[in-house]
């Protein structure tokens, strides 16, 4: 149990330390995109990976950045990452309670149920618009007729709907270890 | 559940406080008292055992079966 609780505690320090620097981070990339060294980063490719658009691959060093196509990229970063801040969140609070000894009780599994719901949120409505608001900003400076908004479902959402349905099952199954564990208070 | 737990009865008559009884057995008191209000759904042999060297009883002095139809005709008269 006390390795429960040690481990536990760790990850609420790197959960509560993702929470502060992932929009910060986010938020400093497109305050700074034309500073260095941020704006050669970006040109090397380190801090985004290119967008698949339907016209062709875009890489995001070559656009010609205007306030309204930088605000929708930002949007669209900030979109994407909402599921994992909201992800965060959860996970606080079940590692709060894992770090107090208390593992299987309702509100863990409840919070584990939530998490599930979260990643199929990811995956059916976070994870296109992100990708939508991202192909609409890098071609918002072309020409009109070569502006493009387009919605994908692909690898990326299977993936977050497999592990929606994982986290579903284990928050049945800490259901069923909530129940075990009251029993258990029962027998003397 | 036809099961009755008369460990009130034989702490009575034993002249022994649930306190006293939860320190020679080696349980909690709130363990006990689950046990004395029929809450418990189960109970170790181990602490039964426990409970009836404490007490110097049976296992049947602390435990009965009562039938649910008889047990309400009984309350009834």
């Amino acid at each position: 149990m006390s390795r429960i609780q040690k481990v536990s505690s760790y990850l609420l320090a790197i959960f509560n330390f993702l929470l502060i620097v992932l929009p910060l981070f986010s938020l400093s990339i497109w305050l700074f995109m034309d500073v260095e060294p941020i704006k050669s980063l970006i040109a090397e490719g380190l801090l985004f990976s290119p967008v698949e658009t339907p016209e062709g691959t875009i890489n995001i060093s070559t656009i010609k950045w205007t306030h309204l196509s930088k605000f929708t990229s930002f949007m669209a970063i900030l979109i994407g990452l909402l599921p994992l801040l909201a992800g965060l969140f959860v996970l606080k609070a079940v590692f709060r309670n894992y770090q107090k000894g208390e593992i299987f009780n309702a509100y863990n599994a409840r919070h584990y149920r939530y998490l599930g719901w979260i990643f199929f949120l990811d995956a059916f409505i976070a994870e296109p618009l992100s990708h939508a608001l991202m192909v609409l900003a890098v071609t918002l400076s072309n020409p009109p007729g070569h502006r493009i908004i387009s919605i994908t479902f692909g690898s990326p959402n299977i993936e977050a709907l497999f592990c929606g349905i994982l986290v579903i099952v284990i928050s049945w199954i800490m259901v069923e270890g909530y129940k075990l564990q009251e029993e258990q208070k029962l027998i003397i | 559940m036809g099961i009755i737990v008369n460990l009130d009865v034989m702490l009575a008559k034993r002249k022994m406080k649930l306190q006293d009884l939860a320190e020679i057995v080696g349980i909690t008191v709130q363990n006990l008292s689950i046990l004395k209000t029929g809450k418990a759904k189960a109970v170790r042999f181990s602490t039964l055992g426990n409970i009836c060297e404490a007490l110097n009883c049976q296992p049947g002095d602390i435990l009965e079966f009562q039938d649910e139809k008889s047990r309400a005709s009984f309350l009834r008269n």
